[in-house]
């Protein structure tokens, strides 16, 4: 088709430009005043960032993150979901690794709209967190530091202020003195202690679950972890209170000393868990909080039954053609099909530095221990929350 | 034998009158289905009349709306080649065919073609962008438009 003249209204421009991903909307901030105004807009990033999280049959933004949690291997990598989809021997996917400046140890706590939530742990009984949008390459000032470190915590976005909280159960390493705070990302903000999480409710807690993950719904946003007695313990990031709800009715037969994983598999709160020693189990919750409504979505044969595995296969993304992507509980990634009933291993190069040598490593073939998070790519900004929806 | 497939009349700029199935157009656009179930289409006298939608225009909408009723069970790929065929438009019936989708508020044929101009400016260096959408004035001093320059080479 020959390229010739439109002159389309603002509405519709805005329409078209909400498609496009963050890379090719960054340079056409510079096309003329007006598209610049728009792009740079925060309602405009919203706007992009929840379309880009419910409508994007091409893969376009999804991305993980991940960091090991080894203090050796510092630094956070990040590829793309749709690369991994379709990486071959000869085209595998490539990790971006970001290692900061700095001898500091950053980990994720948590993604929201595109943000990432860094925690800052490099000092002994002292955090402070900050707000890194990957895509853009924004970072918000660091929050200020705070004693302990994070038994629980978490990261979301919570519509009712219009603001981003970071949540954390904190314990001083000095006092054994216990602390639960939020922090709301804003101008001259602080953390305020709120209400301590019931300590019976919460199941046993670890590096590889005390992030809880944040799931937006029609009526709340809210943050989840693994309860005590197969029940889900959630905290609404509106009112700041806490409830809990039952997992989907168990097997007799299930291996209950496996751990269950939650995630958020088509903008929906999912769990896995052992199911009759030969399988893992999926179910997402339709409506979040009605415990009728949980479906199963998968049942994917265990690959290998180890009887002193307590580890759970972690879901991470499904596709639209129900490919699901996950972590093994060896931390290996794999591609499940689950209409063909196959699993893929995925060939994912990490260019990985330390003090000594330059590794090349398979990534999905390395068993160390890390932490995985997968966030859409956007245009949303730390600084905007500085702009509050007035 | 079924009753009779109810039919609308709709028409055009140039006053020219197109007969059409009401479920089509009902299932398509948003405006029509309003007026049918608020009432104000009279099925004995009225005519829907489109001002800003010239006959080649309407004609084509039409074809869009019929196809995608009647065919809307077939394979995706199916449907796909035929919404490209469709849209092998010069840019001007593209334009008129994206008003008429979006005076009538055909969801799907928007997409469409949203996703048709997202697609020409996918990979544009900045200048081309500003020629397809007639950006004379873009508002930059040129200190500015230098420092664009200089911080997207490859769009210039």
């Amino acid at each position: 088709m020959s390229l010739q003249i439109f002159e389309l209204p603002d509405e519709i421009v805005e329409e078209i430009l909400l498609r496009l991903p963050v890379s090719s909307l960054l340079p056409l901030r510079t096309v003329c005043r007006s598209w610049r105004t728009l792009i740079s807009s925060s309602k405009f990033a919203h706007d992009h960032a929840r379309r880009s999280i419910l409508v994007d049959p091409t893969l376009t933004h999804p991305q993980i993150a991940y960091y090991g949690v080894d203090y050796k291997y510092r630094g956070i990598g990040i590829f793309s979901i749709r690369s991994v989809f379709e990486s071959t021997f000869r085209e595998p996917t490539q990790v971006a690794r970001y290692e900061h400046q700095t001898q500091r140890y950053f980990r994720v706590i948590g993604s929201c709209n595109g943000l990432l939530c860094l925690v800052d742990e490099t000092a002994p009984n002292t955090v402070n967190a900050i707000l890194w949008n990957p895509c853009t390459g924004f970072t918000s000032e660091p929050t200020p530091e705070i004693g302990g470190f994070f038994v629980v915590c978490g990261f979301g976005y919570d519509r009712v202020s219009d603001s981003y909280k970071l949540f954390g159960m904190l314990t001083d390493l000095a006092s054994y003195e216990r602390r639960t705070v939020i922090y709301t990302f804003a101008p001259n903000s602080s953390w305020r202690t709120i209400q301590d999480v019931d300590l019976d409710l919460l199941g046993p807690i670890d590096v590889n679950n005390r992030d809880g993950e944040f799931v937006s719904s029609s009526n709340n946003n809210t943050l989840n972890w693994v309860g005590m007695n197969d029940v889900i313990l959630s905290l609404d990031l509106g009112n700041e209170t806490y409830s809990y709800f039952p997992l989907p009715e168990r097997d007799p037969k299930d291996d209950v000393r496996v751990s269950v994983e939650l995630s958020v598999l088509r903008n929906r709160l999912a769990v896995c868990f052992e199911h009759k020693r030969s399988d893992w189990a999926v179910w997402v919750m339709e409506e979040y909080g009605v415990t009728e409504s949980w479906s199963r979505l998968a049942l994917i044969p265990r690959q290998v039954v180890k009887p002193n595995d307590v580890r759970c296969l972690r879901p991470l993304y499904i596709s639209d053609n129900d490919a699901l992507l996950a972590i093994t509980p060896s931390f290996r990634i794999v591609l499940c099909d689950l209409k063909e009933k196959h699993v893929l291993v995925p060939i994912i190069v990490d260019q990985f530095v330390d003090d000594y040598f330059d590794h090349y490593y398979l990534l999905s073939q390395c068993t160390y221990a890390r932490c995985f998070y997968v966030y859409h790519e956007s245009l949303v900004s730390p600084s905007h929350y500085a702009i509050a929806s007035s | 034998m079924g009753s009779p497939v109810k039919k609308i009349m709709l028409c055009s700029s140039e006053k020219e009158i197109f007969s059409v199935e009401e479920q089509v157009m009902v299932q398509h656009s948003v405006i029509i289905n309003n007026m049918i179930e608020d009432g104000s289409y009279n099925h004995e006298e009225s005519k829907i009349p489109l001002d800003c939608v010239d006959s080649k225009t309407l004609k084509k909408v039409i074809d869009y709306c019929t196809h995608h009723t009647h065919h809307h069970n077939d394979n995706q790929e199916d449907l796909e080649a035929w919404d490209a065929q469709f849209l092998n438009v010069d840019s001007n019936g593209l334009y008129d065919l994206l008003m008429a989708a979006n005076y009538l508020e055909i969801r799907n044929l928007l997409d469409l073609i949203y996703g048709t101009i997202k697609n020409m400016i996918k990979g544009k260096k900045i200048d081309e962008i500003r020629r397809i959408f007639n950006i004379k004035d873009h508002g930059f001093t040129p200190e500015e438009e230098e420092q664009n320059r200089k911080e997207y080479p490859h769009f210039y």
